[in-house]
């Protein structure tokens, strides 16, 4: 039974025809047919069979192909379903506590789905996961998405002062989106070098979750104890994060909503059961020292984490107190729905101070990388330079224009539309519209144009839903006891080698 | 009614994949695509037929699978976009300069030597595989293209043609899709694909969405193609399968209960005369007739007994159009306001037919 069906997917990064993988098969010996004279002999079987080996597929020999990636589920769930974890709880020792980490997206969909309101859905989550399976932490990811977009702030701004950015100003591209990640790792290897590399929300708060864990319980008596850290996330790519030999020792397995519910069919539970009389229940569960209210909200910014619009609002913040009050931050709408950009213009002359955009979906990520990568520093372009004469100069704005059936029309105005390749950082989502898109939330549509408008609705309630914080403010949450100020959470890239694209994937005899 | 060849060209010893045709001031060109990479436009004129030009055939690693030339461009203009197994999409272009008809004949039809009048224009990549297919829209502003990778790719471009952007990536089809086409006078796009279905495809919302899929082939859809017609409620396409059959679709009415969504129903199955896969279909927007050709070598043409009504009848056949060859492309060319039949076949041939009816 696949959670994932052919009719979620549109506009996502598909699986690659071939898998990659190559097969080792082990044989033993086999006896030959011909003798030393060359004659060919009939032999009678001697029950010395050749012994192939099963070929399985792992998901890190996943992140090894070049072609497979997003919404592969075969793949996926045979190594990280419910399944597994189950199984994990099934064989825990009484030396591991298990942590349960959610992303809010997923807090979203899973409360629309039971009918409650999100503070309720929380302590019945979290309440479950306490009785069932005597959880001993249950967080939202707000600490570790605060901790990840200061890591983005700076890391940008570093980059801004660098002679790297002298060389190469190309926008750099979130690597927050595992799928887009991998999809660049493997496909446009020569991108590689413009992914921020700063950890995910779903990787940072894994980490704390251990961090925090070993500093109160991993004691001199008790030197063996672990934890396990189970992430319900909204897409099946968060999986291949979780299992990326970078993200070693940070969270054990993740799961979706969809699979959550499956779950708990299978063990014939009924999640509203656990609805929690008290208020207590998410204090108890919260780790030791974390602010027990702050890993429960969200920030401003797009529903995906809010990565450009934080870094424009930093921007905006390290301005002169003259200038602030010059400068209005816009929000500029794309050519179509997934991209917008956040630009920071000073109001009196017109100028663009700062710009980060967000841009999401495949037809999208197509553009992008076809752009990037022909502006590239070495002058590598995707587009062979041959005997191409540009028989007339286009005449005047490089933009098309271009009406929708949605009326919207991009204009000659050129700046009044999102111009996402201009920006200092583009926060790249592969699910168009962003993780309230993901594949495993729960919105039981089926036709694309429903699941955008669910989507849509999703995203309209997304900021009423949750308290705000604001994750630049340090001072705002103490947490200066849990967190190492100095640690960088950092993934490492491997840019697959260019491939020779003479070599020929063997097909299926397909000629026409 | 009887089919008689007007011109039978041997271009070259590799398969004939493709045609498209299209009338200028001052030449009938048909663009071929061969498996030799080497695009070729053919002058095809009452007087006599012409190899007008041969495309550089190193812009292309593959067998070039299917061309079509871009509508509704300025006068002086004509674009081709071709499609490769090498997972790519050419754009080329040229400037007519309009003369008198005699010139062309001193300029001579050995152009294989010389400099190919077509530019390249632009190279279009992101399919992962063998490219089948690429189709204009009829505003000329939009670029079907379809793959073995199972997608179709809409691409907008500008006036010239220039520069292409990805506007939707359509992966609904569960198999190879073999053919795109857009109908004559609406941005409604037919697939056609491996997975035995035809799916139609519209702009909706913010993106391009599936809004009939069309099922009852029982094998390969290899080609579609619609009626003419300026009726938007009227709106019919034929179809041919590897199950040997010709249907024609029709469209009834959206569908109320899901947003986007169209009702089509097949509202009948020609006469049978392929026993064999049946490659490619043509709708004439001149006489409504249809024509099909298949790996049987079998050219046939079908009139409705009464328009509109569903009730076809076969009104010529000819046999063995490529000798013992397969025919995997048949078009309608109006030549000077006679509507003539080209074909082309694995003999790497391209025929022209007189059709009397």
């Amino acid at each position: 039974m696949s959670l994932l069906s052919e009719e979620d997917l549109n506009d996502f990064i598909s699986p690659a025809l071939a898998c990659t993988k190559p097969t080792e098969i082990k044989r033993t010996k086999v006896k030959s047919n011909v003798n030393a004279l060359g004659e060919y002999e009939v032999g009678v079987d001697d029950g010395e069979d050749e012994v192939l080996e099963k070929v399985t597929i792992t998901l890190s020999d996943c992140l090894a192909c070049s072609g497979c990636i997003t919404s592969s589920e075969e793949i996926m769930l045979q190594q990280q379903s419910h399944g597994v974890f189950l199984e994990a709880m099934s064989k825990r020792d009484i030396t591991t506590k298990l942590a349960i980490s959610i992303s809010p997206q997923c807090r979203l969909s899973m409360a629309t789905y039971y009918g409650m309101d999100i503070s309720d859905f929380d302590k019945c989550f979290a309440n479950f996961f306490q009785k069932r399976f005597d959880a001993k932490y249950v967080v939202g990811t707000q600490l570790g998405r605060n901790v990840s977009i200061q890591q983005v702030v700076k890391k940008l701004t570093d980059w801004k002062k660098s002679k790297e950015y002298e060389v190469d100003s190309r926008p750099r591209l979130s690597a927050a989106d595992p799928g887009f990640v991998i999809y660049t790792e493997k496909t446009k290897p020569d991108l590689v070098p413009l992914l921020l590399n700063v950890k995910s929300p779903q990787q940072i708060t894994g980490a704390l979750l251990h961090e925090t864990f070993d500093k109160n319980h991993k004691t001199e008596t008790q030197p063996d104890t672990k934890l396990y850290v189970l992430g319900v996330m909204a897409c099946f790519d968060k999986k291949l994060e979780a299992s990326r030999p970078d993200s070693a020792g940070e969270v054990d397995c993740v799961i979706t909503p969809k699979e959550f519910v499956a779950m708990l069919s299978e063990l014939n539970e009924i999640f509203e059961q656990y609805k929690s009389p008290s208020d207590d229940i998410l204090s108890e569960m919260c780790p030791e020292g974390w602010d027990p209210e702050l890993h429960w909200c969200i920030n401003h910014g797009s529903s995906s984490g809010g990565f450009a619009y934080q870094y424009i609002v930093s921007r905006q913040r390290t301005l002169s107190s003259e200038l602030i009050k010059d400068s209005k931050i816009m929000k500029l709408l794309g050519k179509n729905n997934n991209i917008c950009e956040h630009r920071l213009i000073n109001v009196k002359t017109g100028e663009t101070i700062a710009s980060a955009s967000e841009l999401s979906g495949f037809r999208n990520i197509q553009n992008m990388v076809r752009h990037l990568s022909r502006g590239g520093p070495k002058g590598t372009s995707s587009f062979p330079k041959r005997r191409v004469q540009s028989l007339r100069k286009r005449q005047s704005s490089t933009n098309t224009t271009s009406t929708t059936t949605s009326g919207t029309t991009t204009g000659r105005l050129g700046t009044l539309v999102a111009q996402p390749y201009s920006s200092e950082f583009i926060e790249v989502n592969a699910a168009p519209g962003g993780c309230l898109n993901g594949s495993g939330l729960l919105n039981g549509e089926q036709s694309t144009v429903r699941k955008r408008q669910f989507t849509q609705q999703l995203e309209e309630r997304f900021h009423s839903s949750f308290t705000m914080v604001d994750p630049l403010d340090i001072t705002q949450w103490n947490t200066s006891e849990i967190l190492d100020s100095d640690r960088v959470y950092e993934y490492t890239f491997h840019a697959a080698e260019p491939q020779d694209k003479q070599k020929d994937i063997v097909t299926v005899g397909n000629t026409w | 009614m009887s089919i008689t060849l007007a011109k039978g060209i041997k271009l070259q010893n590799d398969k004939t994949w493709s045609l498209d045709y299209k009338r200028t001031p001052s030449a009938n060109l048909l663009a071929v695509a061969s498996t030799d990479r080497k695009i070729k436009i053919l002058n095809i004129k009452p007087n006599g037929t012409k190899l007008d030009d041969v495309l550089d055939g190193t812009v292309h690693r593959k067998a070039v699978r299917s061309v079509a030339w871009r509508p509704n461009t300025d006068i002086n203009t004509v674009t081709l976009a071709a499609g490769s197994f090498d997972a790519t999409v050419s754009i080329w272009t040229k400037d007519i300069v309009s003369h008198v008809d005699g010139d062309d004949d001193e300029e001579g039809g050995e152009e294989q030597d010389e400099e190919s009048e077509m530019d390249l224009l632009a190279i279009i990549e992101g399919h992962e595989n063998e490219v089948k297919c690429v189709a204009w829209s009829q505003d000329g502003m939009l670029l079907a293209t379809c793959s073995r990778d199972k997608s179709v790719w809409i691409w907008e471009t500008d006036e010239m043609g220039e520069e292409y952007e990805c506007v939707s990536v359509l992966q609904e089809h569960s198999q190879d899709v073999k053919h795109v086409v857009w109908h004559p006078s609406m941005n409604l796009l037919a697939s056609s694909s491996y997975d035995d279905t035809i799916r139609l495809w519209k702009e909706y919302d913010d993106d391009w969405e599936c809004v009939a899929v069309l099922t009852g082939h029982e094998g390969t859809v290899w080609s579609s193609d619609f009626e003419t017609s300026d009726n938007e409620q009227d709106i019919r396409l034929v179809s041919v399968s590897d199950d040997s059959t010709v249907r024609i679709w029709k469209y009834v009415e959206e569908d109320d209960e899901n947003d986007g969504q169209q009702v089509w129903i097949c509202q009948s199955t020609l006469p049978k005369v392929h026993w064999n896969q049946v490659y490619s279909v043509a709708w004439s927007p001149m006489s409504g007739m249809i024509a099909t050709s298949g790996s049987d070598g079998t050219l046939a043409i079908y009139k409705e007994t009464v328009k509109g009504s569903g009730s076809w009848e076969v009104v010529a056949q000819k046999q063995l159009c490529h000798g013992v060859y397969e025919v995997n492309i048949v078009k309608w060319i109006d030549v000077d306001g006679q509507e003539l039949i080209a074909t082309g076949g694995d003999d790497g041939s391209v025929n022209v037919w007189n059709f009397n009816i």
